[in-house]
């Protein structure tokens, strides 16, 4: 907030918020909902209902909520039966869910209170354009939005390879991003017309048959154009990466003039030599102009708040530290998360940083430790994704690197990074 | 004799591709796809790249949903809709991944986003649906290239203030003290109310 404030070169006074932490003036956490994903936190109970705690505005307190979707309700504003149909849609669900497992399903009141689950109950689901108008159908949409909550919140984003499919209820974003599975949307969609044909009479011209064999060939279609469009521009996509790979190479290990690809074989790394799984997992010595071996370059990938995160840093063995950091591809939320790739005082973090015991993110501006790194205000969890990409490889590869005298001498052609 | 509907043919033609530039230009006039033309036009590049994706997603949508549309029932029309823009998001995505990734990597998350820009649905329903192919191909590249000029306005006024520079060349050298702001979320907003008030306040001179 403060550089907010010294940006339009206002007070930062503007910014306080008199009531709740009266001593701050803004402060940043990770929401309720991303604290329970990523690092398994639950936030108690009084502070979800009463709203003291990370979200986006007017979602936080589910006790003003609930009480305003009831006078709403009571007065008739909505159809009372799309809110509750959706909470107990997720309830229904969660809860099955969390008796199967426990540990990693929240209970089903903590479902209820955080996120903008109740907002969405109360103010979007039961928009009048985009809701249902018939009673059974109204059950069937309401049902249908809270199973689909709970399957995002517990299972969504983590296949590592998965489209960027969010959260509905945690959305930070403007409306229009919530829209983003276009399947899920089409599927939404043919759910509620599907539901509106059990309470309306369907017209007479189309059966049910004839909009399923509609949706059906269009789906097929799509799917053999996008088949053909995908295996014609793979090679291209897969030699444009490789070619960023290794220009990225000169980037993490300042100096670096020449590089060699090694892969893991075994329990040791060997030069690449072209004959290796697709797979292999690699890394790159880098050496400087005469020759001399300046470090490696390792490649990490991981889950991020949204997508798999990829990324290349820079070991330099002599040192037993990080000399560089550059995220390769990401999809983390634009303007917030994805500061891990965009942010050039982020990636200076990286340029001289100690790996022993073990990189930890600090609050931005409390770092003390040679190993400690600044984490971005506002992108906690994306910070700390890169990080644990970086231990997680950290501690797998790094004593299998060769050392001393195994390093192989550099290469006698000279590589460039941009073939 | 037959001289005369083959002209009102092309003025008709004509007239269908020029609104989309001026008339009813989808930013200034409609006010639609508010998302990109707010999120990535930081910069003149991304702007003209985003501008151009959309508008080849919109012209191919048209054609198809123009040839096409008949054949699909009204209850299931938008989802057949999406499902075509979807398909045309993903051809354009992978095709901007193989050329040009680094404008790629720029836009991001909101190539993607195009799907839900409901400029392309809302042509889809409002006139493709409703037209033979030609005039709703025409209808779509006037549609798009209104939406490009717009997004490139904007993104070159916000580069220019907020960066000194122009399609990423310095223009006033190193003493310029960039107006930062500008390129940053606010400056979107700033942006987009200045040319908008612009806008409005031309139409109403020519209009007296």
């Amino acid at each position: 907030m403060d550089g907010a404030a010294r940006l339009l070169n206002v007070p930062s006074t503007t910014f306080a918020w008199p009531f709740l932490h009266a001593e701050l003036d803004g402060m940043s956490a990770a929401t309720p909902l991303a604290q329970m994903k990523f690092d398994h936190v639950a936030t108690p109970l009084w502070q979800l209902l009463t709203g003291d705690t990370a979200g986006s505005l007017g979602e936080t307190s589910a006790l003003v909520l609930a009480v305003v979707g009831l006078w709403l309700g009571l007065r008739g504003a909505f159809d009372w039966r799309i809110p509750v149909a959706v909470l107990l849609g997720t309830v229904l669900l969660g809860g099955a869910l969390h008796l199967v497992d426990p540990g990693h399903n929240p209970s089903p009141l903590f479902l209820l209170a955080c996120g903008g689950l109740l907002f969405g109950a109360v103010f979007m689901a039961t928009d009048p354009v985009s809701s249902p108008v018939a009673p059974r159908g109204a059950w069937v949409f309401g049902l249908g939005i809270g199973a689909l909550v709970v399957v995002i919140r517990d299972y969504g984003g983590r296949r590592p390879r998965a489209s960027s499919v969010r959260d509905p209820a945690d959305e930070r974003g403007d409306a229009a991003d919530r829209a983003q599975g276009a399947a899920a949307a089409a599927r939404t969609e043919e759910g509620r017309m599907n539901a509106d044909a059990l309470d309306q009479a369907p017209e007479p011209s189309s059966s049910s048959l004839r909009l399923v064999a509609t949706l059906t060939a269009a789906g097929a279609l799509a799917g053999l154009l996008l088949a053909s469009v995908y295996a014609i521009t793979l090679p291209t996509i897969e030699a444009n990466a490789a070619a960023a790979v290794r220009r990225a190479v000169f980037e993490v290990v300042p100096g670096t003039a020449s590089m060699q690809k090694l892969v893991l074989d075994g329990a040791r790394f060997v030069p690449a030599d072209g004959s290796e799984a697709k797979d292999a997992i690699a890394v790159y010595a880098a050496y400087d102009q005469a020759g001399k071996h300046l470090g490696f370059a390792i490649q990490g990938q991981g889950r991020g708040f949204q997508d798999t995160i990829k990324l290349l840093y820079g070991y330099d063995p002599t040192r037993e530290g990080l000399v560089g950091m550059q995220v390769l591809d990401s999809r983390e939320t634009p303007g917030l998360g994805d500061r891990i790739g965009k942010d050039p005082s982020f990636a200076a973090e990286f340029a001289a940083l100690a790996v022993a015991p073990e990189i930890v993110v600090v609050k931005h501006g409390t770092g003390s430790e040679p190993c400690h790194v600044d984490g971005i205000t506002g992108a906690t969890i994306s910070s700390k994704a890169v990080v644990r990409i970086l231990n997680e490889r950290n501690r797998a590869l790094l004593d299998k690197l060769p050392k001393g005298d195994d390093v192989p001498p550099a290469p006698a052609t000279q590589q460039e990074g941009d073939k | 004799m037959n001289a005369a509907p083959q002209q009102d043919q092309a003025s008709r033609a004509y007239a269908e591709f020029v609104k989309g530039v001026w008339r009813e230009n989808p930013v200034f006039v409609q006010v639609l796809g508010m998302c990109p033309s707010l999120a990535v036009t930081n910069s003149a590049i991304n702007a003209l790249a985003m501008g151009v994706a959309t508008t080849a997603v919109l012209a191919c949508s048209s054609l198809l949903i123009s040839l096409l549309g008949r054949f699909v029932p009204s209850q299931v029309r938008i989802s057949t809709y999406v499902i075509v823009i979807a398909t045309f998001v993903t051809v354009v995505d992978f095709t901007l991944q193989a050329l040009a990734p680094g404008v790629h990597k720029e836009l991001g998350a909101f190539l993607a986003l195009i799907v839900v820009n409901c400029l392309i649905l809302g042509r889809q329903e409002a006139f493709a649906s409703k037209n033979p192919a030609g005039l709703a191909v025409l209808d779509a590249l006037g549609m798009g290239l209104g939406f490009t000029l717009a997004l490139s306005c904007l993104g070159a006024g916000r580069e220019l203030l907020g960066n000194g520079s122009l399609f990423g060349l310095s223009l006033f050298g190193p003493h310029y003290e960039p107006w930062v702001v500008m390129v940053l979320p606010p400056g979107g907003f700033l942006m987009l109310g200045v040319l908008l008030l612009g806008f409005a306040w031309f139409k109403e001179r020519r209009a007296k």
